[in-house]
C-alpha cells in the first residue's frame, strides 16, 4: 500500500494486472514443449498400433466475458 | 321430352347413393366422431423428426481396427440402432479433379476428401445411436455393475445385510440372510476369501491406513501429472510514487498440466482413438444428381479451416528421414469462470482441452469425458494477501 499513496489501486491499474495475469499463465500453459510440438510435431502410437505424427493446432477458444 | 327422363333417372341414382352412405355410418356415435377425417395426417414436413436409417453397406472394417474397441462399445450400447452420418462405401467411389468422393446417403450427403485414396481409419464406420446418446437403449443395461469396495453381487449383499440389516439378530434377520445364501444367484465361492477388513476399511473412507498398506489409492495415477508454477507479472507503479516504475511481483501458483502430455493421452486413449477423424473431410448435400452440391459445415474436422491447416501440413517439408502420416490434432480451448457454492465467493477457473478431431456428438456427451482439465486459471485480487514483493 505505502508504494500507491495509500489510495486504492484504479480500474485502469487493475484491468492491466488482470491481462499481465492472464496472458502470463497462458504463457505456462503453451510451454516450450509444445511448441517443439507445434512445429516438429509428436509421434504417438495409436490404439490401433499404427505410428503417426500429430502436429497440434489451434482452433478454437471458447470463453465469456471475464467477470469482475 | 327425353331430356325430362335424363334429369328424373339421375335424381334417383343420387337419392340412392345417400341412403347407402347413411346406412353405411355408424348412427350411435356422436356428430364429431361421425364426421370424415384423415387418418394418416403427419406434422408438417418442417416439423418432423426424421428417424435415421441404415446407412449405405460398408466394406469389412479395416484390419487395423482393434476387436476390444468394438467389444467395448458394444457393452455401452446393447441395442444397437444405426445411425446414418454421411458414410463411406468404397464400392461406389467416384474420383476428379484430385479429391475423392463418397457415394451420397439416404439425406443426400456425400464427403469429399483431398486425397487420393480413403483413409484406413473410418471413425464412423460402427457408428450408433448409442455412441452419440447419453442414455442407455431401452430394455436391456447389461453394463457391469461396480460393487466397490465389495468384488461382486454375493459379496456386496452379504456385506449389505451385515451393516444394514439391524444392529441384533432376529427371525427376520436370519430369514433374510437365509433368502440371500439361498438364492440361486449366490456364489459361495464369490464371497470365500475376502478381505472383509480391508472392504469394511474402504467403506469407513480410511484413506491413510489404505495408502500405506496397498498403496492402491485410485487418485493417485490421475493427480500425479498436475504441476504448480508460480505466477509473476510486472506492476507498474506511478512516478510520482515512492518507488516508481515496474516491479516484479509474485501473484499466484497456477495449477496446470503438461499440455503435451494431455494431448498425447488423449490421442492413445483405448475409448476415444477408434472415433478420431484423423484426416478432415468437407461435407456436401446433393438431394438428387441434377443439383449443385451444397456444403454443409457441423464438425471442425470438416471445417475449412481445419481442411486448411492439414493441406498446409501435408505441403510442408516435414522431419527428415520420417515417413509417418503427418496429421492435425485439433486443440479447442475452453475456459469459464464457476462459483463453487451458492452463498460464498469461492471461485474456480479452470481451462478445459477438447480434441477436434472427436465428433462433437461424443464431445458433448458428459460420459465420453472428452474434456480434458488442463488448468486453473488464478486471478489477481485487489489486496490480494498473494501479492508480494520478490
Amino acid at each position: 500500500m505505502e508504494h500507491i499513496g495509500g489510495k486504492g489501486p484504479n480500474g485502469v491499474f487493475m484491468a492491466h494486472c488482470h491481462r499481465e495475469m492472464f496472458q502470463a499463465q497462458w504463457l505456462v500453459i503453451l510451454d516450450d514443449e509444445f511448441l517443439e510440438a507445434y512445429e516438429h510435431g509428436i509421434v504417438i502410437k495409436g490404439f490401433d498400433n499404427i505410428f503417426r505424427r500429430f502436429y497440434p493446432r489451434l482452433f478454437t477458444y471458447s470463453a465469456d466475458y471475464p467477470e469482475k | 321430352m327425353l331430356h325430362l327422363v335424363f334429369h328424373v333417372t339421375h335424381y334417383t341414382t343420387s337419392q340412392t347413393t345417400a341412403h347407402q352412405l347413411l346406412a353405411n355410418e355408424n348412427l350411435d356415435g356422436s356428430l364429431a366422431e361421425r364426421r370424415t377425417r384423415r387418418e394418416n395426417r403427419q406434422l408438417p414436413k418442417r416439423y418432423r423428426d426424421v428417424l435415421p436409417g441404415p446407412p449405405p453397406p460398408l466394406p469389412p472394417t479395416s484390419p487395423h481396427m482393434p476387436a476390444e474397441a468394438t467389444d467395448a462399445e458394444s457393452i455401452t450400447s446393447p441395442a444397437p440402432t444405426v445411425i446414418t452420418l454421411p458414410s463411406l462405401d468404397f464400392s461406389a467411389m467416384s474420383q476428379g479433379g484430385g479429391s475423392l468422393k463418397s457415394t451420397r446417403n439416404e439425406f443426400g450427403l456425400f464427403r469429399q476428401y483431398d486425397a487420393t485414396r480413403f483413409p484406413e481409419h473410418n471413425p464412423d464406420g460402427n457408428l450408433t445411436c448409442g455412441n452419440i446418446k447419453d442414455y442407455p437403449a431401452e430394455g436391456s443395461l447389461t453394463c457391469p455393475i461396480n460393487y466397490y469396495p465389495y468384488a461382486n453381487e454375493s459379496s456386496f449383499l452379504l456385506g449389505e445385510w451385515y451393516w444394514n440389516d439391524g444392529v441384533k439378530k432376529s427371525q427376520s434377520s436370519f430369514q433374510n440372510l437365509i433368502k440371500i445364501v439361498g438364492h440361486p444367484n449366490f456364489r459361495p465361492e464369490d464371497v470365500a476369501g475376502q478381505n472383509w477388513q480391508k472392504i469394511n476399511r474402504q467403506l469407513r473412507g480410511d484413506h491413510e491406513s489404505l495408502s500405506t498398506e496397498e498403496g492402491d489409492w485410485e487418485d493417485a495415477e490421475g493427480s500425479g501429472d498436475w504441476i504448480q508454477t508460480p505466477i509473476k507479472i510486472q506492476v507498474p507503479f506511478h512516478k510520482t510514487m515512492l518507488h516508481p516504475g515496474a516491479k516484479e511481483f509474485e501473484a499466484g501458483i497456477l495449477h496446470h498440466r503438461k499440455l503435451v502430455s494431455v494431448i498425447r493421452e488423449k490421442l492413445t486413449r483405448p475409448s476415444t482413438h477408434p472415433h478420431l477423424h484423423f484426416e478432415p473431410y468437407k461435407t456436401f448435400w446433393q438431394p438428387n444428381e441434377h443439383t449443385e452440391p451444397v456444403r454443409v459445415y457441423g464438425e471442425l474436422y470438416t471445417s475449412e479451416a481445419f481442411v486448411e491447416a492439414h493441406r498446409q501440413l501435408q505441403g510442408s517439408p516435414g522431419e527428415p528421414g520420417c515417413d509417418l502420416p503427418r496429421l492435425v490434432a485439433g486443440l479447442m480451448f475452453a475456459s469459464d469462470g464457476t462459483h463453487l457454492t451458492t452463498f460464498s465467493n469461492n471461485k474456480l477457473w479452470p481451462v478445459y482441452l477438447a480434441i477436434g478431431n472427436e465428433s462433437k456428438y461424443r464431445r458433448s456427451k458428459p460420459s465420453c469425458e472428452a474434456f480434458e482439465h488442463i488448468a486453473y486459471f488464478e486471478t489477481v485480487g485487489c489486496y490480494s494477501s498473494t501479492l508480494t514483493f520478490i
